[in-house]
């Protein structure tokens, strides 16, 4: 049946690759929500919030609130809360409460602004998407409130600007020694560098790491004429470390940055045939012909079964769906999906 | 910024100041690991998902958008909810047009199908969406009922009613207990009610039930199969031991004849005892307690002399009410520094008397904005009940942290005992660190 999942848990949604992107930049994010969205988000996706304090709020909607729609309610809330900690900015994220009552989001974080004076942006998420979603949207927001012309006029920096790098799109541990052996490399949204996203226009160039940072990379491309480039060095190594992939038929489920990276180093390295699944954003630009989107479980389950491939690289949290696969299974953690394996502090 | 308020600063602004059970939320919830077990109960321990599966063999589809289920990956990988979870995730075209309802009864369907053994109940778990859109659940459910042959339960993972007169964490109860069928009851049977993950069998309770004739006292978290469950409907009297199963026993009590009788979760000895008695007099027999009530008396005397000097701040995150222990440990006199707890108009009987023997106990609200800058103060020793109190002190040198969340509930002079030689063992424990420290 569509929709019904009977193996796999649901994946992470909007909000939370929303708030992956605000984490560290010094801004006050208000999840608008009743509070269980605020603990799914920080309890489960944000690997930073057990280590790393944010000012991270939930609305605390109630019944009344959503019926009566007293949204000044919430601009209150968040002026005071604006005037007593004075953050960078102030960050509405949307999830299904606001969905359903359809409240003006983009409206309310002006009002924000116009009475605290801080910067106020929405980000519309509705917790019906997945994580990439709200990556791409919150880069956007952040680009269009700050990345202005003016501020992009002179000689370009000596930074390079990488594109969506998030806990969830590539694994922690293995992109720290990345980072520290390319001192110019500013990942958006990783560090608490609101600055970088002022400075977005005048990058040497940019590295779209994974989908999520695409639309982000053309709109700096379409604007600032930034150029940009579309790897995961943490995917490459990762493909390095399989031993033997000579003459094998791989199917690769991740996102399709990495896809495309491991996939380039597996098909150097001999293998047979390489076919990328995503369950998560399918680019048209980044698609090769037999590429899998899975929807729904039996997709992944038929695919694994059809006798196609002799190699699996997946999260291990979808294994139990390849249950008629012969094959070999290599693990690939992918934190969007499983919410696991990839903590840098552990 | 000024965190928190002492608890004369908050008495000063009289009863109607403080925000009511039932009252809507003022303020933001700021989000860190001290309110995680408020804003998602079952993050750490029951909250509906959990709840709702108390039921042996039973099962639950969470009928939602994705992002509501997302955190229940780590719960079905404990041994106990493997397998036991489905999901019907939800997408915007469902919202518009309701379609998802229409798909409840053939995806119970499917997954009685998909089980090797027929669950004893299906519960249909849905969230905030659904209370905006009205859903008849109910109505759903039994609908889903004719089509699998199993029953199908609602439970409402309704965070919008948090503080409304029937929270997710009454319903879910109501629920369960709903399953009860009518029996014949036995005199000797007596069912605890309010606590998922049962009661400490070492507590008194079992032991004074026992020798006035109670053979069966029965607990959810102890039933092991379906039959068990039935059998709590043969109990001569409901004790409800955590105020969130009120409404359930009363379900009962109409539904089934089952008559109820409130105790609570205390740590003052003289209320204890008091709640024995009153128990006594209801039912007509005398409770000899006396020599559980030595014993937790002897272990706060042996606790006064290991924790002289030290200072205690009570977190809410613990299998106690840190306002009623806060105030147990005055009366001994223990030293108080801060109580972490959400304060509710109906703790006011508690902070006035926290107020007549320290004025200047601190209160902090652990939702409050104002705690992203909560830094503790002082340098005196310091014993951390609670993982929320734990937490504010985690870099804090002289503190003896405990988190005192059970297994099971701790309950009457034992929970006292017990929590009198976890502090002990927990200063032990520093002080056995600190000499190690300075051999290094």
């Amino acid at each position: 049946m569509k929709g019904l999942r009977k193996v796999l848990t649901p994946f992470a949604p909007d909000q939370s690759g929303a708030v992956s992107v605000l984490y560290p930049l010094g801004g006050a994010v208000i999840v608008v929500d009743a509070g269980g969205c605020t603990g799914n988000i920080c309890g489960f996706d944000e690997p930073r919030w057990q280590h790393q304090a944010a000012a991270v709020f939930s609305a605390g909607l109630r019944d009344m609130d959503a019926i009566l729609g007293r949204d000044q309610l919430l601009v209150d809330k968040a002026c005071e809360l604006a005037q007593t900690i004075r953050p960078q900015f102030v960050a509405l994220i949307g999830t299904p409460v606001p969905a359903v009552i359809g409240t003006d989001l983009k409206s309310l974080a002006r009002l924000i602004e116009k009475k605290s004076g801080v910067p106020a942006f929405a980000v519309v998420t509705n917790g019906f998407q997945l994580y990439d979603k709200g990556v791409e949207k919150t880069y956007l927001a952040l680009l269009r409130k700050y990345c202005k012309v003016e501020d992009s006029e002179g000689a370009a920096c000596e930074k390079v600007g990488v594109l969506g790098m998030t806990p969830f799109d590539v694994d922690m541990q293995k992109m720290q020694p990345i980072l520290a052996a390319h001192d110019t490399w500013c990942p958006f949204g990783w560090q608490p560098d609101l600055e970088a996203f002022c400075q977005a226009g005048k990058m040497q160039h940019n590295i779209v790491v994974s989908p999520s940072g695409l639309k982000a990379a053309r709109w700096l491309k379409q604007h600032f004429d930034v150029d940009y480039t579309v790897e995961d060095p943490a995917a490459v190594s990762f493909a390095e470390s399989l031993s033997d992939v000579r003459g094998r038929r791989i199917l690769a489920v991740h996102q399709q940055v990495a896809l495309k990276s491991a996939r380039q180093v597996w098909l150097d390295r001999g293998a047979a045939s390489v076919t990328a699944g995503t369950w998560f954003m399918n680019d048209k630009a980044l698609r090769q012909p037999g590429d899998l989107q899975f929807k729904e479980e039996d997709e992944f389950e038929a695919a694994a079964a059809s006798g196609d491939y002799d190699m699996i690289v997946a999260d291990a949290v979808l294994r139990p769906l390849a249950k008629n696969f012969e094959g070999e299974w290599s693990d690939w953690p992918y934190f969007a999906i499983s919410g696991k394996q990839i903590d840098v502090y552990e | 910024m000024k965190t928190g308020q002492t608890v004369s600063e908050l008495l000063s602004k009289g009863e109607k100041a403080l925000q009511s059970q039932i009252a809507e939320t003022r303020d933001l919830i700021y989000s860190s690991p001290a309110t995680l077990a408020y804003n998602s109960p079952g993050a750490e321990g029951y909250g509906v998902k959990r709840a709702g599966l108390a039921i042996p063999g039973s099962v639950m589809l969470i009928v939602s958008p994705g992002c509501c289920g997302r955190n229940t990956s780590e719960l079905s990988e404990l041994p106990e909810y493997r397998h036991r979870f489905f999901y019907l995730t939800m997408d915007e075209t469902d919202l518009i047009t309701g379609r998802h309802l229409t798909k409840i009864p053939d995806a119970v369907e499917e997954i009685t199908a998909f089980l090797p053994q027929k669950p004893s109940v299906v519960m249909i778990c849905i969230t905030c969406v659904d209370a905006l859109l009205g859903t008849d659940m109910d109505r759903v459910c039994r609908k889903a009922e004719k089509a699998a042959g199993v029953p199908v339960r609602p439970c409402y993972m309704y965070a919008l009613t948090r503080e409304g007169r029937k929270p997710p964490m009454v319903h879910v109860r109501q629920s369960l207990y709903d399953l009860l069928k009518k029996r014949q009851r036995k005199v000797d049977c007596v069912n605890l009610l309010g606590f998922f993950n049962g009661v400490d069998r070492d507590s008194e309770l079992f032991e004074l039930l026992n020798a006035v004739g109670v053979r069966n006292v029965r607990t959810l978290k102890d039933c092991r199969s379906i039959e068990d469950f039935d059998q709590m409907a043969e109990a001569n009297f409901n004790l409800v031991l955590n105020p969130e199963a009120l409404p359930a026993a009363e379900d009962l009590c109409k539904r089934l004849n089952m008559p109820f009788i409130q105790m609570n979760q205390l740590y003052q000895i003289d209320k204890i005892a008091a709640q024995y008695e009153a128990l006594g007099r209801a039912l007509g027999v005398h409770f000899d307690f006396e020599k559980r009530r030595e014993q937790a008396e002897a272990a706060l005397s042996h606790l006064k002399g290991a924790a002289a000097g030290w200072q205690f701040a009570v977190g809410e995150v613990a299998d106690a009410n840190p306002f009623e222990l806060a105030l147990a440990l005055l009366r001994e006199g223990f030293e108080v520094k801060a109580i972490y707890g959400t304060v509710i108009s109906e703790y006011w009987p508690w902070l006035t008397k926290i107020a007549e023997l320290n004025p200047g106990v601190k209160i902090m609200d652990n939702t409050s904005p104002e705690m992203m800058a909560c830094r503790p103060e002082g340098t005196a020793p310091t014993v951390a009940v609670g993982a929320d109190a734990a937490y504010y002190y985690r870099d804090v040198p002289q503190t003896a942290k405990v988190i005192w969340r059970n297994p099971r509930q701790p309950f009457g002079f034992d929970g006292v005992k017990k929590l009198a030689r976890s502090v002990e063992a927990a200063i032990a424990e520093f002080g056995r660190e600190g000499e190690e420290d300075e051999r290094a």
